[in-house]
């Protein structure tokens, strides 16, 4: 089994790390566009003004026009950085016990789940439009035994793969539990030659 | 006019530094590899000190008082 040098916290002591999932790449490229768009147009204004704007530019104006550039930098650097933990950070985890999911909205809300594969029942893929289809992402919903929400693992890359890797391990985990249960039962019932 | 603008100034660098003291905290605190964790606060904050320092030399060398002339602040 593959394992990963990674650690998460409420990591159990012999848990090892299957898979660390993030959302596909091209999720945070989207929300990153107007970064990119933003930071173009200030390097743009930034070489173009004393071409286009020679006359009006004094050294006061000039030198309020670099402040008001690097403080648009700064916020751009701060937003781009805010994205980034909202990517990073919003993470599904596959160790050999559970499937953990960190959700991290903004900087302030964060919520934790599991789910163990003992209690998985069904899992679905699903990838819908133009885009998820050549890029390889979608959805990946694991039905869970109880009448409990559904774990949905969403725009994640290879949701097939994923997918195959759930039930992989739920199956090991059910013919785990299918072994200590036998085992339990010969340990208990009598000897024939008792 | 300078002693407004230098309160101003001081409240949106605060602003920055808080937000910035935010992002950096979950950059070490819920990485999930100490190298990926170290790697990511680091280019942060080299590009950040970087920024907020030309900001501030650019702030304090701006002629305020040729820039609003007629300004009673």
């Amino acid at each position: 089994m593959q394992t990963i040098e990674h650690h998460f916290q409420g990591q159990h002591e012999n848990e090892q790390i299957i898979r660390i999932i993030h959302r596909h790449w091209f999720d945070i490229l989207s929300n990153l566009l107007i970064v990119f768009a933003l930071s173009f147009a200030l390097i743009g204004s930034l070489l173009l003004a004393p071409l286009f704007l020679g006359e009006f530019l004094t050294p006061a104006t000039q030198g309020a026009f670099l402040f008001i550039e690097t403080t648009m930098f700064i916020f751009l650097w701060l937003y781009a950085f805010l994205i980034w933990i909202d990517y990073y950070f919003d993470v599904w985890i596959i160790t050999n016990e559970r499937i953990v999911n960190i959700e991290q909205k903004g900087l302030f809300t964060r919520r934790t789940s599991e789910l163990r594969f003992d209690r998985v029942q069904d899992v679905t893929s699903s990838v819908n439009g133009f885009l998820p289809t050549i890029l390889n992402f979608g959805d990946v919903f694991v039905q869970t035994a109880a009448e409990e929400e559904r774990f949905i693992f969403r725009q994640v890359p290879d949701p097939i793969a994923i997918k195959d890797e759930i039930m992989r391990l739920s199956r090991d985990s059910m013919s785990d539990d299918m072994r200590h249960m036998a085992s339990a039962f010969h340990k208990d019932a009598p000897s024939p030659n008792a | 006019m300078r002693p407004l603008f230098g309160l101003l100034y001081t409240f949106l660098f605060l602003s920055y530094s808080i937000t910035a003291l935010f992002v950096v905290f979950h950059l070490l605190r819920y990485s999930l590899s100490r190298t990926s964790a170290i790697f990511m606060t680091s280019l942060f904050l080299l590009v950040l000190i970087v920024l907020l320092f030309s900001n501030a030399i650019i702030f304090f060398s701006l002629p305020l008082d040729l820039i609003f002339p007629q300004s009673s602040l």
